[in-house]
This record gives structure tokens, C-alpha cells and sequence, in this order.
């Protein structure tokens, strides 16, 4: 049980850094169009 | 007099060795960043990859792919731990606990090396050399890579936000670079007595009679990559201090050498890749500053610092090798921690209070003088543009900074990064001293237990891997916390460096101006060392008043 939990936990974070990089993309890109 | 020479005389040397490799190595790290070719192995790896290095990655691939390879590399492992026990080369030794090997796993793929464990007593030879090991190299040139990834950026022209392929530098800084280097450093460490072997644990005999099991193993090769990517998990417990591992000043001297070459090459290269070699030596001229700043105070504390037993002895000599000497551990302590290291080869628990403020204080600088492989790099470079930009806002100027303007969404992304680490350590802090569990951990209260707390996730969000010592980490608590700190403390400040890149490589090269501020010359290594510790200070005087400077009235 341990396991599966620092595996999602591992998952769950790079999940939201991906996401951190997808709306900072879309920001920096919106603003460069401005 | 006679404890002086010797102080000054290995700084000299080391400063002499270094003077010589730097521009070398500089030189070849620029031209392995940028030149399109590739070796026949590489060609080879990247087939089986199913990569194309040639393909120019936008910033938001090339982020996705550190990430992705970063993730993959974690969960194996942490596989690794959880099922040590079967594999082969486990010397007899369990599967490490859950939280255990997550910790260890997140720690090495992060490049701190934080250990909860005694090496020599907890992983076996394959997940040391297959797993560690591994890490050791390829987490190094991912903080490389992002470094030279965010050099491409300021130097780029094209204005399509593309700053590099992951996988070719991924795969040139561990080919070119890591593993000729740590193989070379490894046959120099034997040539000096380290031991490389596949031997289990043998009884020896003591001088005093008694019995004591010594663990042999693969420690040379360990030891080489371990100092030259800036990594620090030692093969033993007690890391750079045991003989097998640093058996002599000579040995110990080489390993600060290696720690601290490719973070100062670094610099070096960043100048050649935005081609303006004086920019680099600016760059370097900062870090080689704090740093030595930093060795000066270290070493007046550990040699003539406050306190009776240090005076009575000629120096504080608890928790050091009488091999070493107070000189030879604060300048590792200081190159240690200056880079993201995290070896050493006394404990920093046994500091007097002004030298371990001074080891605390150099991971709060955010590791820049000169940091990890890569990662000094772009932290010193994000301090940079926050330079430029307090001077351009002085004279009323739009800042630039290497032909690239540094707008509102520039330095947003720059504060973001500032202030990414101080919110961890700080926040992380706090929730270990607010915490019984996080309390149960430290040996000592008062001012000494705060900093034994402080550098811990000090450590852990800077990706140092250092530990003060006192503190017993190996819990669920302490292993949960610090692993998250060591994830956010890697890959957060990394995308914002990758973003900035990316958001530079959009931007057109604007010629130098009448108005433009020159950041090659000494007023600017002035300005920019001045604003590090102000930045630093601002942030981090108030705990460091309650711990290290209380603790040294």
C-alpha cells in the first residue's frame, strides 16, 4: 500500500509540473502575441 | 604560522589546477553544446531511443522531456529499493522501506544525494552501481543541459522559442564529458588508495582487539562521479570523511578540484555559446568571488573561531579526520556546499556556530559560487537579470540583458524562480518544527536544533544532499517531507530557466546602446555579488539570526 502511494504521489507531481508548463506556455504565448 | 601555510598553500594550488582546466574545459563544453555533430555511439543510442537529435525542441518539449526522462528515472529506482533483496550483488541486505527508497530515489535523480542511510550497511553493490551510480551521471547532465539550454536561448537569433534537443545533450554531457572525466578521476582516486572491488563485508581486527565488519565495494568509481557532477551521496555513511573513500589530503584535494571544474567551466562555456567570452568571466569572476569569501570565513572559524576547546586545541578539531585538519575540512565544506555537492569530509554538525552559519549560508545563496553542474550556471544567471533590471529601473531604462529585453514577463518568470527555494525552505521549516514527528527527529533544542531543522530542507529544496548531522531523517516524516522539497527545489526553478529560454529565444537580438549596461565589467561583478547577498540576506537573516548567529554569541 506504501508503494502505490509514493508512486502516485511521484506521478501527481510531475503531472502538475507538466501542467505548470503548459499554462506557462500558453501565457508567455499570449503575451507575446499582445 | 606553521597551520597557516599549509591553508593557504592548497588554495593556492587548487586555485592554480583550476586556472589551467577551466578555459580548456569551458572550450569543450561550448563546443559539445552547439556543434551538430555526432559520434557513432551516439547515433547508435539515439536509435534506440527512438529520438532525433536533430530536431531543435521548442522549450516546452524540451521541459516535457526532462520531466518525462526525470519521472521514468524515479520510479525505476525506486523499484530497485523496494526489491533489492532479490536482486543479485544485495550483499544479504533488505528491500529498503517504502518511504526509504522513494526518498533515495527522488534524492538522486534530483542530484542532491540526501542519505538517510548508511551506505555501507543499507544498498548493495547492483542498485549502487545500476541504480546510484547511474544516477549520478545522468542527473548531472540534465542540470547541463538546462544550463546550456538556457545559454542557447540568450544567444538564439530565430525568434522560435527553440533552445536544443534534451536527448543530444543529455546524451553528449554523459558520453564527452562525465564518463571520460570520473573514469580518469577514478584511476587517480586508486593510484591514491581508494579501494575498487566487489567485496562483501570482512571482520577485521582492531588495534584495540575487538572485531569491526568493513564493507568493500566499488567506492573509487562511486567517489569520481560523485564529486565531478556535483552529486555527494557517499558510498559510506560518514562519505568523504571514511579512508577508503578520500584516504589522503592529496585525495582530498583532488576532490574539491573535481566538484568544483565543471560548474566553473560552465561559466566559462556560457560565454563562448552567447559569443562574448567576457560575459562568462564576469559570471565566473562572481562565483569564484562568494566562494572565496566563503573559504576565508570557513576557515577562520573552524582555525581561530570562538569557542575554548577550539583554542585550547589550535583549532576545532571535533567531528574532523586529524588527516584532514581544520584547513582541508572547511575548504571542502565550503566548496561542498558552494556547489550542490552535498559531500563531506567532516561534520558540519561539529562547525563552530559562525562556520556552520557560513556552510547554511552558501546553500541559501542558492548554490552559485559555483554551484552544481548547470544549475550554478542558470541560478547565477537568473541573479544576473534581477541585476540588470534593479540598475535599469535606477536609470530609468528598459533593462537588457546580452542583446535581450528583460519585460514584465521576463522578470516575472525570474521572481517566480527567486522565489521558489525560499518558499520551500522556509514553509518546509516550518512544517518540520510545527510537527511532533518533525520534532521527534532532532537530537539537539534549542538555536542548535532550529539549524540542525533549517539545513535539512535547506539542503534538501537547494539540492545539496549535505547533512548537518543530529537529525534522525530516516523516517516516514522526514523522508516524505525532504523528498518532495528535493523534487519541488529541482524541477520548479528548472522550468522557469527552461521558460525564460524559451521566451528569450523569441526575442530579436537588439545591438548595445548608449543606454545599454555593460555586464562584463568589474562594477558589474560588484553589483551582482552585492545583490545575491542582499537577495539571500533579506530572505534568510531572520532564521539564521535564531540559529547559527545566536548560537555563535
Amino acid at each position: 500500500m506504501p508503494d502505490v502511494i509514493y508512486v502516485l504521489l511521484t506521478l501527481a507531481f510531475f503531472a502538475l509540473a507538466a501542467l505548470l508548463v503548459g499554462l506557462l506556455d500558453r501565457l508567455l504565448d499570449r503575451r507575446g502575441e499582445r | 604560522m606553521s597551520e597557516v601555510l599549509p591553508a593557504i598553500g592548497q588554495v593556492l594550488v587548487l586555485v592554480a589546477a583550476l586556472a589551467l582546466a577551466v578555459p580548456f574545459l569551458g572550450r569543450y563544453l561550448a563546443h559539445l553544446y552547439t556543434s551538430p555533430r555526432h559520434l557513432r555511439v551516439e547515433q547508435v543510442l539515439y536509435r534506440g531511443l527512438r529520438v532525433d537529435p536533430d530536431a531543435d525542441q521548442h522549450w516546452r518539449t524540451y521541459t516535457l522531456s526532462v520531466l518525462g526522462f526525470s519521472l521514468v528515472s524515479i520510479l525505476a529506482l525506486f523499484g530497485l529499493g523496494r526489491l533489492q533483496q532479490h536482486l543479485p550483488l544485495s550483499l544479504g541486505f533488505p528491500a529498503l522501506p517504502a518511504d526509504g527508497a522513494w526518498n533515495t530515489a527522488v534524492s538522486f535523480v534530483t542530484n542532491t544525494n540526501w542519505q538517510w542511510y548508511s551506505g555501507e550497511v543499507t544498498i548493495g553493490h547492483l542498485m549502487q552501481m545500476s541504480g546510484l551510480t547511474v544516477q549520478n551521471f545522468v542527473s548531472a547532465a540534465v542540470g547541463m543541459a538546462a544550463a546550456a539550454a538556457f545559454a542557447r536561448g540568450l544567444a538564439s537569433t530565430k525568434r522560435d522559442g527553440r533552445v536544443g534537443n534534451f536527448w543530444a545533450d543529455l546524451v553528449r554531457g554523459v558520453l564527452r564529458v562525465l564518463l571520460p572525466g570520473a573514469f580518469v578521476s577514478a584511476l587517480l582516486l586508486i593510484a591514491l588508495g581508494a579501494i575498487q572491488n566487489l567485496a562483501g563485508t570482512s571482520p577485521v581486527t582492531t588495534l584495540s582487539g575487538g572485531t569491526q565488519q568493513m564493507t568493500g565495494g566499488p567506492v573509487a568509481s562511486q567517489e569520481a562521479i560523485k564529486v565531478l557532477g556535483t552529486n555527494g551521496g557517499g558510498f559510506y555513511n560518514v562519505n568523504s570523511a571514511h579512508p577508503f573513500e578520500n584516504p589522503t589530503a592529496l585525495s582530498n584535494l583532488l576532490e574539491i578540484f573535481l566538484l568544483l571544474v565543471i560548474p566553473f567551466a560552465m561559466a566559462w562555456a556560457f560565454g563562448l555559446i552567447v559569443r562574448d567570452r567576457r560575459q562568462g568571466i564576469a559570471v565566473l569572476s562572481v562565483m569564484a568571488l562568494l566562494l572565496t569569501v566563503s573559504v576565508g570565513l570557513l576557515t577562520w572559524a573552524e582555525m581561530a573561531g570562538p569557542g575554548l576547546a577550539p583554542a585550547a586545541a589550535g583549532g576545532a578539531l571535533e567531528g574532523k579526520e586529524v588527516r584532514f585538519g581544520p584547513a582541508a575540512s572547511a575548504l571542502f565544506g565550503a566548496a561542498t556546499t558552494g556547489t550542490s555537492t552535498g559531500a563531506v569530509n567532516s561534520m558540519h554538525d561539529s562547525f563552530t556556530g559562525p562556520g556552520g552559519g557560513v556552510a547554511m549560508f552558501n546553500m541559501m545563496l542558492g548554490e552559485i559560487a559555483p554551484g552544481g553542474t548547470g544549475s550554478g550556471l542558470y541560478g547565477m544567471l537568473m541573479l544576473a537579470i534581477v541585476t540588470v533590471f534593479l540598475c535599469g529601473l535606477m536609470v530609468g531604462r528598459t533593462p537588457e540583458y546580452l542583446g535581450k529585453k528583460i519585460g514584465q514577463h521576463e522578470i516575472v518568470l525570474v521572481a517566480l524562480y527567486v522565489l521558489a527555494t525560499p518558499i520551500l525552505v522556509l514553509g518546509g521549516a516550518a512544517i518540520a518544527l510545527t510537527a511532533s514527528d518533525g520534532l521527534a527527529g532532532l537530537q539537539e533544542s534549542g538555536p542548535h536544533g532550529l539549524s540542525e531543522a533549517v539545513y535539512a530542507v535547506t539542503s534538501a529544496a537547494n539540492n545539496n544532499g549535505s547533512g548537518f548531522g543530529g537529525l534522525t531523517s530516516g523516517t516516514p516524516f522526514w523522508n516524505t517531507l525532504l523528498g518532495l522539497l528535493m523534487l519541488a527545489g529541482r524541477f520548479l526553478p528548472m522550468i522557469f530557466v527552461l521558460a525564460l529560454a524559451g521566451r528569450f529565444a523569441t526575442q530579436q537580438h537588439l545591438p548595445p546602446s548608449a543606454g545599454t549596461l555593460p555586464t562584463h565589467r568589474p562594477l558589474f561583478v560588484a553589483l551582482l555579488s552585492g545583490v545575491a547577498l542582499v537577495v539571500v540576506g533579506l530572505t534568510y537573516v531572520p532564521v539564521l539570526a535564531l540559529g547559527p548567529i545566536v548560537e555563535s554569541l
